[in-house]
C-alpha cells in the first residue's frame, strides 16, 4: 500500500504536465488609526509644594475587527517628574504603560492621565509623552 | 529512500503554500505624541536689614527721628510681586514704600526702603513692643493650561 501512495504522489507531482487548481487567499486588513485629542498640557508655575490637578487626555483608535493590538503609552522625562495612570485616582507611574486588546472595528474612546510628582522638582520641565499602537499578530 | 521521496514531496508542496507577508503600514506602530511642561518657579523671599528698633528713652513730647529700614525680596525673575508692611500696634509710623503692586523682579530682586517712626504722642507710662511686618506675595501663578489637537478639516 505504500508503494502505491508513493508512486501516485510523485506521478502526479512531477511527471505530468495537467491543468492544476490552488486558490488564493488574503484578508483585507485596514491600517491602525488614531487621534489624540491633546497636543500640549502647560501645568504652568509649580514648585515642590504644589499640587496639580491629573490632565485627561483622551484618544481615539480604529483597527480591524478581532485583531489584536498593543497600545503602549511612553515618555522622555528622565527626571521621572511626569507620571501617567489609565485612572485618575491612582496607578500612576513614571515609566510605561502597555496594554492589549481586541479591535471591534469601529472607532474606540480610550484614555490616561498625566499628572507631575511635584515633589522631585529641580527645575522647568518639558517632556514628550508618545502613544503607539501597533497590530500584535499580521498573519 | 520511499520515504525520503515522500519527505521530499510533502516539502515542495508545503513550501509552496507558505508565504511570508510585510506591510510597512500593518507592519508598523501608529504613534501621536504631545508635549508636558512646566515652570519651576522659585519660591518669593524677603529679608530685612533690620531685626530690631529701639527708640530708647521717650515721652509723649519726644521728637525722635525715623528709622529707614530695606527689605530685599528675592524671587523668580521676571514675575511681579505685592508686598505690605503693617504694624501690630498703633504708635508705629510707617512710611515711604508700605505697599505696592506688581513690583519686577527683573534679575530675580528688588529692593524696598520703608521708615519706621514713633508716635510718641500717644506713648502711654506702659513700655512700647510692636511688631512690623512686611508681607510679600507673587502676583501670579500660572494654572494649568491644555491644548487640544487641531481638528484636521476633512
Amino acid at each position: 500500500m505504500n508503494k502505491i501512495i508513493i508512486v501516485l504522489f510523485i506521478l502526479s507531482t512531477f511527471s505530468f504536465a495537467e491543468d492544476g487548481l490552488f486558490y488564493i487567499e488574503g484578508t483585507g486588513i485596514k491600517a491602525i488609526s488614531m487621534s489624540l485629542g491633546v497636543s500640549s498640557i502647560d501645568f504652568g508655575d509649580v514648585y515642590n509644594d504644589s499640587d496639580v490637578e491629573p490632565v485627561l487626555v483622551d484618544f481615539s483608535l480604529n483597527a480591524e475587527a478581532g485583531y489584536n493590538y498593543q497600545v503602549e503609552i511612553s515618555n522622555n522625562d528622565n527626571s521621572k517628574v511626569v507620571q501617567i495612570s489609565r485612572t485618575s485616582n491612582g496607578g500612576y507611574t513614571d515609566g510605561t504603560i502597555t496594554y492589549k486588546a481586541i479591535a471591534t472595528g469601529e472607532d474606540e474612546p480610550q484614555e490616561f492621565y498625566v499628572d507631575l510628582d511635584t515633589g522631585i522638582m529641580t527645575g522647568d520641565l518639558s517632556a514628550i509623552i508618545t502613544v503607539m499602537v501597533v497590530y500584535l499578530e499580521i498573519i | 529512500m520511499k520515504k525520503l521521496l515522500l519527505a521530499a514531496a510533502i516539502l515542495v508542496l508545503s513550501a509552496t503554500a507558505m508565504g511570508a507577508n510585510t506591510s510597512a503600514t500593518l507592519d508598523t506602530a501608529v504613534s501621536e505624541t504631545l508635549v508636558v511642561t512646566a515652570h519651576y518657579v522659585t519660591p518669593i523671599a524677603v529679608t530685612l536689614d533690620t531685626a530690631v528698633i529701639d527708640f530708647g528713652d521717650v515721652y509723649t513730647d519726644s521728637v525722635i527721628s525715623p528709622e529707614s529700614v530695606v527689605a530685599t525680596v528675592t524671587g523668580e525673575e521676571n514675575e511681579t510681586f505685592s508686598y505690605t508692611v503693617a504694624s501690630n500696634g498703633p504708635l508705629s509710623l510707617l512710611t515711604g514704600n508700605i505697599t505696592g503692586v506688581a513690583q519686577p523682579l527683573a534679575s530675580g530682586t528688588n529692593s524696598l526702603t520703608f521708615n519706621v517712626g514713633l508716635d510718641t504722642a500717644k506713648v502711654t507710662d506702659a513700655d512700647v513692643a510692636e511688631t512690623v511686618t512686611i508681607s510679600v506675595k507673587y502676583d501670579a501663578i500660572a494654572d494649568t493650561t491644555v491644548t487640544a489637537t487641531p481638528v484636521d478639516p476633512a
